[in-house]
């Protein structure tokens, strides 16, 4: 059967990828493929049902007539030029595509990860501080610390690697089409991967819900008892079973993602021009937004020294973003 | 084994014979072919296509989708009217063709 794919997929491989040849390519695939399973049912040997077939197959020139590519054959190179400057991708491409953007993935997951734990610090040494192994003043310092540099750290992964990711660019835009081989590979490695992106998923849900059952039960045991590390150690597990629940979310998405640009899935999203200037008002207004909503958490949070309650700014800011959004978004559409 | 070229002009004729009663795929047809010739006559599969093409820009036939013992689904042929009215055609012209070739045998 291998035999037959390779056969017929050299013989295709110098014409345009275009939906006529595809189909083509299939029907005829069909046929062959019916035609060897039927020999083989007679009882003849692998190779002579491949013998047979390929001797039965006939000749491409004409095809190439029926569908009126004769011409475009022998200047193959500039009928693709045409074909709207598409990238033609092999399979070793479309392989590194792959791995380039796994990576992507979970570089942008970690950082993701390192936002969600970067309140840890400061709970766990603030128990250490409670068991008195730390002055109290030197863990909220340490852990308003470590906060920001796990903050800088995720940003500086984002955007290191979406710089790095813009490569791919003609990708992501949908300027690509896969050579016959690349496509079935792919096809096959994708739709393998349906189940595991499944699983994974599924992980990611229990993770979240999972986050909660150590606070529900710490409180129910140890909620009378009134020791103070017990709020900490729920909050603490609730980070962590967060955390890795969207990181599973991301890697699983952003991989199952390249497999749905590879194949054309996505529509590479053509932004109209009222769109792309709704989307500049709404970066810029997030561009001054989000620091300041930062800086008003921060100046409450150290003026007032209300860490345990401050943190109701972010749920509140997100919402009211998303306000702003929908309304901008409304009046260009109009 | 009969030569590709002699038939040439009857492939379309042979295909709209097979898909005249009940609606075919490529690989029924081939086989069929092969069948009622004795294996004379074996389509190779560029033909066949070609000739799905051919007749299917013509009006003659159209294609659907039908379901595949192993899940893939498998295109099917069905004759038009028009398709039948050429098949009709090119059975007198085979008439015709037959005569003139008669007269100048051994």
């Amino acid at each position: 059967m291998e035999t037959i794919i390779s056969y017929i997929d050299n013989l295709f491989r110098s014409y345009p990828n275009t939906p006529e040849v595809r189909k083509a390519r299939e029907e005829l695939f069909c046929i062959m493929e019916d035609k060897y399973h039927e020999l083989k049912a007679e009882g003849k040997s692998e190779n002579e049902a491949i013998g047979i077939v390929i001797s039965e197959f006939g000749s491409m020139d004409e095809i190439a007539f029926e569908l009126g590519l004769n011409e475009k054959k022998e200047t193959s190179f500039s009928s693709e030029e045409l074909s709207a400057d598409r990238k033609t991708v092999t399979l070793d491409d479309a392989a590194g595509f792959l791995k380039a953007q796994e990576l992507f993935g979970m570089k942008i997951a970690t950082g993701v990860a390192l936002c969600i734990l970067s309140p840890t610090a400061a709970v766990v040494l603030d128990t250490l501080a409670y068991a008195g192994l730390l002055p109290q003043s030197i863990a909220e310092s340490f852990g308003a610390t470590l906060l920001f540099f796990m903050v800088a750290a995720a940003v500086g992964i984002f955007i290191i690697s979406g710089v790095s990711n813009q490569k791919y660019s003609a990708y992501h835009n949908g300027m690509i089409s896969l050579d016959f081989d690349a496509k079935r590979k792919i096809t096959e490695q994708s739709d393998a991967y349906n189940p595991v992106f499944g699983i994974v998923i599924a992980s990611g849900v229990i993770c979240c819900i999972f986050s909660v059952i150590p606070a529900i039960f710490l409180e129910a045991f140890f909620g009378e008892t009134g020791v103070p590390w017990v709020e900490n150690l729920s909050g603490l597990c609730l980070f962590v079973f967060v955390a890795a629940g969207v990181f599973l979310f991301i890697t699983a998405g952003i991989k199952k993602g390249a497999y749905e640009t590879l194949l054309g899935k996505s529509k590479p999203h053509k932004t109209s021009a009222a769109q792309s200037k709704r989307d500049k008002i709404i970066r810029i207004i997030a561009s001054i937004y989000w620091p300041v909503v930062t800086i008003i958490y921060l100046l409450i949070s150290f003026l007032l020294n209300r860490w345990n309650i401050s943190w109701i700014i972010w749920p509140v800011a997100g919402i009211l973003f998303g306000g702003i959004s929908a309304v901008i978004s409304t009046i260009f559409e109009e | 084994m009969i030569s590709s070229d002699g038939i040439r002009g009857y492939n379309d004729m042979i295909i709209l014979c097979l898909v005249l009663s009940e609606p075919s795929y490529g690989y029924q047809i081939s086989k069929e072919i092969k069948l009622r010739t004795n294996g004379s006559y074996v389509i190779k599969e560029t033909t066949l296509y070609s000739a799905f093409t051919r007749l299917e820009k013509n009006g003659y036939i159209t294609s659907f989708s039908g379901s595949r013992t192993n899940g893939k689904p498998r295109t099917y042929y069905r004759i038009t009217d028009s398709g039948k009215a050429y098949y009709e055609e090119k059975c007198r012209e085979w008439e015709l063709t037959k005569e003139v070739v008669e007269k100048f045998k051994i």
